[in-house]
């Protein structure tokens, strides 16, 4: 099932100067729930900009983003944050845990905005999700108290916590060793396997291994 | 997002130390303190002049050495403003233990002239008393706190009155008059910088005064006002007839002064604290760029972010209110204490005054809000590029 379809979308980044960027050009490609799709290319070559634009965090310069059946252009900034806390789930190369937080109030984060659940069901959610990815005991521990595993294992289970439908990773291994990566792509692909759509943006070859589409950005343009 | 969660991710994100911040509390509270002495030390003399306002000396005519014929000009000058003419007032009857060298002045209680009762009965009986809370036996200019002896209602106080008479060999004698008094009333000391000085009814009053005086007139005539603005302008009136007429007039050269000082200090204080608070906002919003782009990718709405970020602001507003409240307490504990064992006790008491002290904290949390609207506009521009770079 279609989620997410890009038509024809550019990017142009300082587009009334001389310093002109184009990011994306004329990127057109859709996205399903169940599978998941690994984006590679090298440094530069546009892949943030993709991320940003399908995260509803920066609007295209021309093109069409069409975002479960509605049009990107037509949703307000509260109704882009809202898509972005219940229906899309980030999860970053460093982590970007917030330091002052606990991993128990990390995960929490997005879910703290939900005023249709009470403290004990946000609570109920948190714990239950710590606990599937082993990190219960880890609690009340802040990030730099946390191996690099364990952070993003807790920037997986704070993307998950909204129980979004799509997952955005970008190099969601970059920082980890070999035995760490291989678990955070297996969760991954557990997660897509659950019926959501997760996009990895990687520069790690492995990622063929798990990915069901693999996608090539260069120069702005996908292949 | 509900307000106490706001108010918990901001304390949460301000519980770390973090140096800037700390001096951001610090300048704060440093430039109330800055601003609150001059003002306290304002609004000490202030009431203190209000006070002394209120007291009878403010609103009594003196007309020195009258003729009969201002006798007379007074007796049939007609104000409605004139509550009692005293046309015999020789002398402030006052007590003088001559063995102890104990000294108290009796004055008549008379309406609007009497400091305010906080405690006892308002209407006195023969030979009783309204007395300061603390009394001093002695001259007032000279005395300090270790002077003063605490009264209570219902003490008893035996006072010997002398009669100058005269005597062989032009030695004065001295008849003596003993009467019993109870304090029936107090009012606070403190406040009317009043020590020495107790009220007695009417009828005790001429009883005591008999003694002095013999019923004839004296050469200085007391009219007592109904308020300090009467007083002048009967004053003033008399004056125009040639009268030598007199009210008393407290200091107030040194108050202007320091007013003036008071706002001009605001002013450069008010400029600084907001300058303060506008490089610590640009500053605070720069080094957040990351964690607010994270509340961004995590679904917060612009609104929700600015609301954290006030949140922050004034939970530190907050902590330099209460830093405040200590230091001035401190502040004014120390220089109380010096005060007191330096000079005289009357006119030293310091006060927060709670007015700018509030309104302080007020413009800085409304500037803030203002400063944070403007800024966090910045973060509809905020994408994973920020959380990206170092």
């Amino acid at each position: 099932m279609e989620i997410m379809k890009l038509n024809n979308i550019t990017k142009i980044y300082n587009s009334d100067d001389s310093n002109e960027v184009v990011a994306l050009k004329d990127v057109s490609v859709s996205f399903e729930l169940g599978k998941l799709y690994a984006i590679m290319g090298p440094s530069g070559s546009g892949k943030t900009t993709l991320i940003n634009i399908l995260g509803l965090l920066d609007d295209a310069t021309s093109g069409e983003y069409i975002f479960e059946n509605k049009k990107s252009d037509e949703l307000n900034e509260i109704e882009k944050a809202n898509i972005r806390n219940s229906k899309i789930g980030f999860v970053f190369q460093t982590f970007y845990l917030d330091n002052n937080l606990t991993a128990y109030e990390n995960v929490l984060l997005p879910v703290l905005k939900n005023n249709n659940l009470t403290r004990e069901e946000k609570k109920d959610k948190v714990e239950k999700l710590l606990d599937k990815f082993n990190l219960l005991n880890r609690k009340n521990h802040y990030p730099n108290e946390l191996s690099g595993g364990e952070c993003q294992r807790i920037a997986i289970a704070r993307a998950l916590i909204n129980d979004p439908l799509i997952i955005i990773a970008d190099e969601p291994t970059g920082n980890l060793d070999e035995e760490n990566e291989k678990l955070i792509f297996n969760y991954l692909k557990d997660i897509s396997k659950s019926g959501k759509c997760v996009i990895v943006v990687s520069h790690n070859k492995d990622i063929k291994k798990y990915c069901d589409n693999l996608y090539e950005i260069n120069g702005g343009k996908l292949s | 997002m509900s307000n106490k969660d706001c108010i918990y991710l901001a304390y949460k994100n301000i519980k770390k130390s973090n140096i800037r911040r700390n001096i951001f509390i610090l300048v704060i509270s440093l430039f109330l303190i800055i601003v609150l002495i001059p003002f306290t030390v304002y609004k000490v003399f202030l009431k203190a002049l209000d006070l002394t306002n209120e007291l009878s000396d403010s609103k009594t005519v003196i007309v020195y050495k009258a003729l009969k014929s201002n006798i007379d000009y007074i007796k049939s000058y007609n104000n409605k403003n004139i509550i009692k003419v005293d046309y015999n007032y020789q002398l402030i009857p006052g007590y003088i233990d001559y063995e102890t060298n104990k000294n108290i002045y009796i004055f008549e209680a008379i309406d609007k002239h009497t400091p305010k009762i906080i405690k006892g009965k308002k209407e006195l009986l023969d030979f009783e008393m309204l007395c300061p809370t603390y009394m001093a036996y002695g001259v007032f200019d000279f005395l300090t706190y270790d002077d003063l002896t605490k009264t209570k209602i219902g003490d008893a106080y035996t006072l010997n009155f002398y009669k100058e008479i005269p005597g062989e060999n032009e030695e004065p004698k001295y008849e003596k008059y003993e009467y019993d008094f109870h304090i029936a009333s107090q009012f606070d000391a403190a406040n009317y910088y009043n020590y020495n000085t107790c009220y007695v009814n009417s009828n005790t009053y001429n009883k005591i005064k008999e003694i002095f005086i013999e019923n004839q007139y004296g050469e200085d005539i007391y009219i007592y006002a109904k308020d300090r603005a009467s007083a002048l302008q009967i004053c003033s009136e008399l004056s125009q007839k040639g009268m030598d007429a007199f009210v008393s007039t407290p200091d107030t050269y040194f108050m202007k002064p320091l007013l003036y000082f008071g706002i001009v200090l605001i002013i450069f204080i008010s400029v600084a604290s907001f300058i303060t608070v506008l490089v610590y906002f640009y500053s605070y919003f720069k080094s957040e760029y990351k964690r607010l782009a994270l509340y961004k990718s995590l679904g917060y709405s612009y609104k929700e972010i600015m609301k954290i970020m006030l949140a922050e602001i004034d939970i530190l507003i907050f902590i330099s209110f209460i830093i405040d409240l200590f230091l001035f307490i401190i502040t004014a504990f120390g220089l109380e204490l010096i005060l007191k064992q330096q000079v005289r006790f009357s006119g030293v008491y310091i006060r927060l005054p709670i007015i700018p002290f509030i309104m302080y904290f007020v413009i800085l949390i409304i500037m803030s809000a203002v400063l944070i609207k403007d800024e966090a506009k910045k973060i509809k521009n905020l994408t994973v590029r920020e959380l990206n770079e170092e």
